[in-house]
C-alpha cells in the first residue's frame, strides 16, 4: 500500500502530467467564468483532446480543467449574482450581497480558500476510503437517497425563515415544476401538452439562469449603474483577499462540517452537487449565531456552499473509481473519458491500478489548490467588472447567458425558456419570494419522487428502518431543531 | 444531296455513339462511384445524436465522423439533440429533406420498442426510415445478487417474488427482464426508476433487488468484483466476453410460447445501434451512403480503433435490419401486440 502511495506521488510529478494540468487550468477558468457553461460541458468539449494521451496525462488534463471550472463559477456568483454553474446558486445569496457592499475581494478570498480546503478534504477522504470504499458505497441505497433529499427539502424552511410561507410557496412551485415531463418511475409523460420539448420537463440551466441572471441583468439595464455602489468599492488588495481566506480558518469547524457534508453527499450516487451546496448553507445557518443575518452578506454563507461544492466532487470520485458507478453527472462524463483512454473503473481497476487511483486523488487536490491560487491572481482584475456601468455590462452578460444556455443542449427553446423563467425570477424578486427555495424544490422534487417509489417497492413500508437511513433522519432533525434547542429543552424539563 | 446529308448524319450519330460507348467502357469503376457520391463533396453533413455529448451514442458518432469525411469530402457536424429518451431527434430527422445530407446515430432498439408500445411522443414510422448500416449490437446477460442461487434453475426454484432493477419499462433493462420472466415463467417484480444502468447494477450489488438483465460488458464488469453473479446469456449466441456462461434456452427447456418471447426481443436487438436517414432518400444516394458506411464500419483500421477505445463495431447490412423492423411492425398480430403491451408495461409492475 505504501508503495502505491509513493508510486502515485512519483507519477504526478512527471513533466507531461504537470504540463497537461498547466494547460488545462486556464481553459477551465475561462469556461467557468461563462455563465451556464458547466463543468460537464467543459469535459464534453475537452474529452476528444485526450485521444492518444497516456491515461494519467489525459485524466490529469480533464480533472484539472474541471476543478478550475467550479472556481470560475463562484466568481460570477459573487461578482455578478449569476451562478456560473447551478451548484453555485447557493453562493449568490450572501456572496453577491458582499460584492454589492464593496467587499468582493473579501468574499472571493473566502470562497477560493473554502473551495481549496473543501477540495482537499474531498480528495483526502478519497485517499482514505480508496482501500475500504466498497462497503461504504454499498451501504447507501435508495432509502438513504430519499431521506437525504427529504432533509434537503426540509431546509427550504431554513433558507426562507424571514418569510416562511413565501419560501414554502416557492419551494412547492419548484416541486410542481419538477413534475413536468416523463415521470421517473413508469416513463409516462405528464403535462407535456403535445410539446416535444416538455417531454423531458423543464431544464435546470434555463431555470437557474432565468431566475438569477435575468433579474440581475434587468436591474443593471434599468439603473445603468455599476454592481458595486459608487464610493463603496475598496481598492482590491491582497490584504482583502487574505482577510477573506483567513475567515475560512476563523470558521474552521463550519468549513470542515460543510466539507464532510459535501463529501458524503458526493459518495451517494443519487444526490447531486446542488443539493450538497444548499444543505451545507442551511446547516451553517442553523448552527450559527444570529442566523437571521444570513442572506444579507454573511461570510459563512459563502464559505459553507463553496467548501461543500468542491468536497462533493472528491466524494463523487469514490463510487466512480470503486464501482464504475458515477456519483454525479460530471463523473458520468469522466467515466466516459476513462474508457477513451482505455481504462475501465470498477473493482478490478482498483486491484490493478491502485497507484493510478491515488495519483488521481493527488491531482484532484493539487488542481483545486492551483485553480484557487490562479483565480485569486485573476480576481484583482476581474473585480473591476463590478465597477463597469450597468448599461455596458448588461448586454455583454446577456450575450453570455444566451450562449451558455444554448451551448448546454444546442437548443434554441432553452434560450426562450431563460426569458420565461426570467419573468418569473423578476416577479419573485419584487414580491420577495425565495428563488433558491424554488431551485432546490425543482432539483429535489424529482429525486424524492424517484427514490420514494423505488424504496417502497424494494423494501415495503418499513424502508426507513435501515441503520444508515435512521442516522440521516437523526442528523437532519438535530440540524433543523438546533436553533430551537433551548425551547425544546425547557419544554422537556416542564414535562 | 438529301441522301448524302442523311448519310452524314448517320455517320455523325454512329461516331458519337461509338465514342460515348468507348468512354463508358474505358472509364474505371471508381469514377462512377465518385459520381454517385458527388452530392456529398464539399457539403456539410449532419449526424444527429439523440443524447447529450459524452454518452455512448455521441462517442460512436464522433469516432466515425472523421472517417466519413475522409471518404466523401463532406464536412460532418455531429449534432446532439437530446430529449424524449432519444425520440425527439428521430422525430426531427424524419421531417428533414431526404437529400442524404442528414443522418442519425440511432438507438434502433429503443425506437422500435417505443413505436410498438405506442409511447407518447412517437411521430415516426421505423418501417419507412432509411437504414444505412448497423454499427453495433450488444448481448444481454442475466446477473443476480451475491446472496442469490448460483444458476438459473436455482432462481426458478425460489418460492418468492424475484425483484429486477430497471430504469424504465422499455429501456433495454426493463423489457429484457420482462421477456426473461415470461420465458422462464418466473414470479417477478420489475422495479423501474433507477437513474441509469449503473445505478440499477448497484442495486443488485447492495442487495436492494435480486436480479438484472443488462448488457454483457456491464454484466461481466459487475460480476468480476464478486458482488454479483453472472448466470446466463440472453441471446442466440454466447457472449464473447463470457463464453463459459450458457444461453438461457440451453440451460432451460423452453416451450414454443416461452421461446417466442425471447425470439421477439432478440429480433428487436438485431436493429442495435444503427445509422439511419429520413424516409425517401433517392435510391442512388441511399446506395452510395450504404456503401460508404459499410466501407467505414468494416475497415480493419476503424474496427481496431473502436476496439482500443471500448467502442467495438459489429457491422450488419442495412437490408437485413430493415426487413426485421418491417416484419416486427407489420406482421405482429393484434392479439400478440396486446400481449406485448401487457407483459412489458403492466404484468410485472407490482
Amino acid at each position: 500500500m505504501l508503495e502505491a502511495f509513493l508510486s502515485a506521488g512519483g507519477q504526478i510529478f512527471q513533466p507531461a502530467v504537470l504540463a497537461a494540468m498547466a494547460f488545462a487550468l486556464p481553459i477551465g477558468l475561462i469556461v467557468g467564468l461563462l455563465p451556464g457553461i458547466s463543468g460537464i460541458s467543459a469535459l464534453a468539449f475537452l474529452i476528444p483532446f485526450t485521444f492518444g494521451m497516456q491515461p494519467l496525462v489525459g485524466l490529469a488534463f480533464l480533472l484539472a480543467s474541471y476543478a478550475a471550472v467550479s472556481q470560475g463559477g463562484s466568481m460570477t456568483a459573487i461578482l455578478l449574482g449569476v451562478p456560473g454553474e447551478v451548484s453555485n446558486a447557493a453562493t449568490v445569496m450572501d456572496g453577491h450581497k458582499l460584492a454589492k457592499a464593496g467587499k468582493a475581494g473579501y468574499a472571493i478570498g473566502a470562497a477560493l480558500m473554502a473551495s481549496a480546503i473543501g477540495g482537499l478534504f474531498g480528495c483526502a477522504l478519497l485517499i482514505i476510503l480508496l482501500p475500504i470504499m466498497q462497503p461504504v458505497i454499498l451501504s447507501f441505497a435508495s432509502p438513504e437517497n430519499f431521506f437525504l433529499s427529504l432533509a434537503g427539502i426540509a431546509f427550504i424552511a431554513v433558507l426562507s425563515s424571514g418569510a416562511p410561507s413565501r419560501g414554502l410557496i416557492a419551494g412547492s412551485l419548484g416541486i410542481f415544476m419538477s413534475l413536468f415531463g416523463y415521470d421517473p418511475i413508469e416513463g409516462v409523460p405528464r403535462f407535456w401538452m403535445g410539446s416535444e420539448y416538455l417531454l423531458d420537463g423543464f431544464r435546470l440551466i434555463p431555470l437557474a439562469l432565468g431566475l438569477f441572471a435575468i433579474p440581475e441583468i434587468l436591474a443593471l439595464m434599468s439603473s445603468g449603474k455599476s454592481i458595486a455602489r459608487q464610493g463603496s468599492v475598496e481598492q482590491i488588495s491582497f490584504r482583502q483577499g487574505i482577510e477573506g481566506a483567513l475567515a475560512v480558518f476563523r470558521h474552521w469547524g463550519m468549513t470542515l462540517r460543510s466539507s464532510a457534508l459535501g463529501s458524503v453527499i458526493g459518495v451517494m450516487p443519487g444526490v447531486g452537487g446542488t443539493t450538497a451546496t444548499f444543505v451545507a448553507y442551511a446547516a451553517a445557518r442553523q448552527t450559527a449565531a444570529n442566523p437571521e443575518t444570513f442572506g444579507q452578506g454573511r461570510i459563512e454563507g459563502v464559505i459553507a456552499p463553496e467548501a461543500a461544492k468542491n468536497a462533493e466532487e472528491g466524494g463523487a470520485l469514490v463510487p466512480t473509481l470503486a464501482l464504475g458507478i458515477p456519483g454525479s453527472a460530471s463523473m458520468a462524463m469522466l467515466l466516459g473519458a476513462f474508457l477513451v483512454v482505455g481504462l475501465q473503473p470498477g473493482p478490478e481497476f482498483l486491484a490493478k491500478h491502485m497507484d493510478l487511483a491515488l495519483a488521481l486523488a493527488y491531482i484532484c487536490a493539487l488542481a483545486n489548490f492551483a485553480a484557487s491560487f490562479l483565480m485569486f491572481l485573476l480576481s484583482r482584475t476581474l473585480v473591476y467588472v463590478t465597477r463597469v456601468p450597468g448599461r455596458v455590462l448588461a448586454p455583454i452578460l446577456l450575450v453570455f447567458v444566451v450562449i451558455g444556455t444554448y451551448a448546454a443542449q444546442n437548443s434554441a427553446t432553452d434560450v426562450l425558456y431563460v426569458f420565461i423563467f426570467g419573468v418569473l425570477g423578476v416577479a419573485m424578486e419584487r414580491l420577495n419570494y425565495n428563488r433558491p427555495a424554488l431551485l432546490l424544490g425543482f432539483v429535489l422534487g424529482e429525486t424524492i419522487e424517484r427514490y420514494f417509489q423505488v424504496s417502497l417497492k424494494a423494501y415495503g413500508w418499513l424502508f426507513f428502518m435501515r441503520p444508515v437511513s435512521i442516522a440521516i433522519i437523526v442528523i437532519a432533525l438535530v440540524c433543523l431543531l438546533w436553533p430551537s434547542r433551548r425551547q425544546i429543552a425547557s419544554l422537556w424539563g416542564r414535562r | 444531296m438529301p441522301r448524302n446529308h442523311r448519310h452524314r448524319i448517320d455517320r455523325r450519330a454512329l461516331l458519337a455513339l461509338g465514342l460515348s460507348a468507348g468512354v463508358a467502357v474505358m472509364a474505371p469503376m471508381p469514377v462512377s462511384a465518385q459520381d454517385s457520391g458527388a452530392f456529398l463533396k464539399g457539403e456539410t453533413v449532419r449526424i444527429y445524436v439523440g443524447y447529450s455529448p459524452g454518452g455512448g451514442y455521441d462517442a460512436y458518432a464522433r469516432m466515425l465522423a472523421p472517417h466519413f469525411e475522409k471518404r466523401t469530402g463532406a464536412t460532418v457536424v455531429v449534432e446532439n439533440r437530446p430529449g424524449g429518451q432519444g425520440l425527439t431527434a428521430l422525430n426531427q430527422l424524419v421531417r428533414v429533406k431526404p437529400d442524404g445530407l442528414t443522418m442519425m446515430m440511432l438507438n434502433g432498439e429503443g425506437a422500435v420498442m417505443s413505436q410498438l408500445i405506442k409511447q407518447a411522443g412517437v411521430a415516426y414510422d421505423m418501417g419507412t426510415v432509411s437504414m444505412l448500416g448497423r454499427a453495433l449490437i450488444e448481448q444481454h446477460v442475466l446477473i443476480v445478487g451475491p446472496n442469490m442461487p448460483d444458476d438459473v434453475k436455482g432462481l426458478m426454484g425460489l418460492k418468492r417474488k424475484i425483484k429486477f432493477s430497471a430504469t424504465g419499462r422499455t429501456d433495454n433493462l426493463g423489457d429484457y427482464a420482462a421477456v426473461t420472466c415470461e420465458a422462464l415463467k418466473l414470479d417477478c417484480q420489475i422495479i423501474t426508476g433507477y437513474k441509469g444502468s449503473k445505478e440499477a447494477g448497484l442495486a443488485v450489488m447492495n442487495g436492494e433487488v435480486d436480479a438484472l438483465a443488462i448488457s454483457e460488458g456491464s454484466g461481466v464488469e459487475y460480476a468480476q468484483g464478486g458482488r454479483a453473479k453472472l448466470i446466463a446469456t440472453i441471446g442466440h449466441q454466447r457472449s464473447e466476453l463470457a463464453p463459459n456462461v450458457g444461453l438461457l434456452h440451453e440451460i432451460v427447456q423452453l416451450g414454443p410460447d416461452q421461446k417466442w418471447w425471447l425470439d421477439f426481443r432478440l429480433g428487436i436487438k438485431a436493429v442495435g445501434r444503427s445509422i439511419v436517414a429520413p424516409p425517401g432518400v433517392p435510391a442512388d444516394r441511399l446506395q452510395h451512403l450504404q456503401r460508404v458506411w459499410r466501407e467505414i464500419m468494416t475497415d480493419p483500421a476503424v474496427m481496431a480503433e473502436g476496439a482500443r477505445t471500448q467502442r467495438p463495431l459489429k457491422y450488419e447490412e442495412p437490408g437485413k435490419s430493415q426487413q426485421i423492423v418491417r416484419d416486427l411492425l407489420q406482421t405482429l398480430p393484434a392479439n400478440k401486440l396486446n400481449d406485448v403491451n401487457e407483459v412489458l408495461l403492466k404484468k410485472y409492475s407490482s
